[in-house]
Parts: structure tokens; sequence; C-alpha cells
């Protein structure tokens, strides 16, 4: 019984680990923190999931829980630190969020940079859409928002992305 | 139907980094853990409406019980058992709270205008009585909504 308990648990963590670790990614500053912060929200997830016959969670409520554990180990930091370790992070190529399926497709690069570079509240929703598969229903429940303005988060983010793109796009030509 | 957007057939190209084989061994090996210590029954689907069937039967048991049998079962002093339970001839054998679910509400202001987090827990205390008379033991849940507030000012 404990067993096929925990086999269930680990093919859900097969399945759904790297997007739960590309959302985790938002409230960490490197790979490591992440994986810690999924893991905390999995020992929660767990204790939660006792009275529910111990199956593994749906998507929304592992984001909902990961992005709790985020939250609270956000809270004690400041504004400053948190844009600090922002910025050095993201100059750190070799720790990429997103693997290009071809690395040697600029255009794939240029997005894994662009979508690094935007801001958490539009990010989330975009890796909750387009990685985590969920809906807006699912999206805004997640986040206490209303489904339209999830949408609109979306829609903006994609905006937001093609422009970043473009730029990126033109100034690599300018320099070349 | 409306075709994808170009971004969006861009995004879909990319994947998620898979987790690192410390982080995903240590994460399996916690799982073993909290699956030995485990000792939560399953219940089968089919089961559950049953469950519920039998809860709301013995809470309206509960309820209609005292009146109609009129026992007069005096009740047994003891520091457990609450006054308004113990009227009915009931005895308070558990007594839980629990946080049922949790969500951000985002930031708020406080009367002084300082940033707030709110988050809102879904609290739901349960309380399992016995009915002396009868012996069922009945368990009554209570499930209430708190908005819980935390400075932000260190953010």
């Amino acid at each position: 019984m404990a067993q096929s308990l925990a086999t269930e648990w680990k093919q859900w963590l097969t399945e759904n680990g790297p997007r739960l670790l590309l959302f985790a990614r938002g409230w960490s500053h490197c790979r490591q923190d992440a994986e810690d912060l999924v893991q905390e929200a999995i020992l929660r997830l767990w204790h939660y999931q006792a009275d529910k016959g111990a199956t593994p969670p749906d998507l929304p409520l592992a984001f909902s829980t990961i992005r709790f554990c985020g939250l609270n180990h956000h809270r004690s930091e400041t504004r400053r630190r948190n844009r600090e370790g922002s910025v050095v992070y993201l100059n750190d190529f070799q720790d990429v969020w997103l693997d290009p399926v071809m690395e040697d497709d600029e255009e794939a690069v240029l997005l894994r940079e662009a979508v690094e570079k935007l801001s958490p509240k539009l990010r989330e929703v975009v890796v909750m859409k387009t990685w985590g598969g969920l809906t807006f229903a699912q999206i805004s429940e997640t986040l206490a928002i209303s489904p339209n303005t999830a949408a609109s988060r979306y829609r903006y983010a994609l905006d937001q992305l093609s422009h970043e793109l473009r730029r990126l796009k033109e100034n690599r030509h300018a320099s070349a | 139907m409306q075709a994808p957007d170009p971004i969006e057939a861009a995004l879909a190209r990319l994947m998620p980094t898979a987790m690192s084989a410390s982080g995903q061994r240590s994460i399996e090996d916690m799982l073993d853990g909290l699956a030995a210590e485990s000792k939560v029954v399953r219940i089968r689907d089919w089961k559950r409406p049953a469950i519920g069937i039998g809860l709301a039967a013995a809470i309206t048991a509960m309820i209609v019980l005292p009146g109609l049998l009129k026992t007069g079962v005096a009740i047994v002093s003891s520091p457990q058992v609450r006054s308004d339970v113990a009227s009915l001839g009931t005895f308070l054998v558990e007594k839980s709270e629990r946080v049922e679910s949790m969500s951000d509400e985002g930031w708020v202001a406080d009367p002084d205008g300082s940033a707030m987090q709110a988050v809102r827990l879904r609290m739901v205390s349960e309380d399992v009585v016995r009915d002396e008379e009868t012996g069922y033991t009945v368990k009554i849940s209570e499930p209430r909504d708190e908005i819980l507030l935390m400075p932000v000012s260190d953010f």
C-alpha cells in the first residue's frame, strides 16, 4: 500500500516536475532554491491530500502551493535585494529556465531570454498557460484574480514577448 | 478555428528544464519516507456518497433523538464536556481545527495605510461527539473563512 502510494506520487512528479520547477523559478534565485521550493510544496501537498485519499494533487493546486511557499520565502527579503538578485541571476546564461528544442535556433534562444525578463505577474500566467496547460479559469483560481485579468495578462505578455523578440533580433543583426 | 499566435507557437517549442538528478532523488526519498509513515486508509469513490449519507443521518439522529426519546440522562461533569453539547446528553470526544485551503488575496492597506499581504484561509473546526444514550458518534464540521494579514513593509 505504502509502496504503491509512493510510486503513484513519483509518477506524478516525473510527469509534472519540470513544469513545477519552471513555475518555482519565478520565486527563486537559482535552480537549487527552486527545487527546494518544489520539495517543500510537495511535502505540504502530501499532508493536504491525506484527507482526500492521498492521491497526487491536480496541477492548479500544486501551482498555488508553490506560489504560497514562494511568497513565504520572499516575505523577509527587501525589494531591492530581490531586484539585485534577479539581475545577477538573469545574466547567468548557463542556468536556463527553458530548453530550446534546437539550441542553434536563434529565435528560441532569444525567446527564452525574453520569457525570463517578463515581470513575475505576467510570467507566472504564461508559465501556467503554456507549460502547465491550465485554462484561464484555473489560473484565475490559482492566483485569486478574475479570468478576464488572467487572459489580459496573458495577451499583454505575448505582446511584450513579440516586441522584445523583435528588438533583440534587431540588436543582434545590427551588431553582427 | 483561430490560428495560434506565432509567439505561442514559438513558446511551445521551448520545454521546461528537467529537475536535477539530486533534486529528483531528494523528493523521491522524501515520498518514500512519507509513504512509509502514512496510515492513510483510502476510500474508494463509490463509498464516498455512502459515507456522506451516513454522516447526514447521524447528524439528523443527534438533533432529533434527544427530543424524541427524552432520556433524561444525567450529564457527567468533565472538563472536556462543552456546555452546549453536554446539554444534549452528548460528550465531546475529540476537537480539531485545520486549514482546508488557502489563497493569496494580494496586497491590501490596513487602516494605518501600511501594505499588508492578505491570505484567505478556509478553516474547518471539527468536533466529534458521542451520544451517551444511543452510542452514536457524530462528527460536526464548522467551516469558516478567515483573512490573515501579514505586514510586507520589509518585502
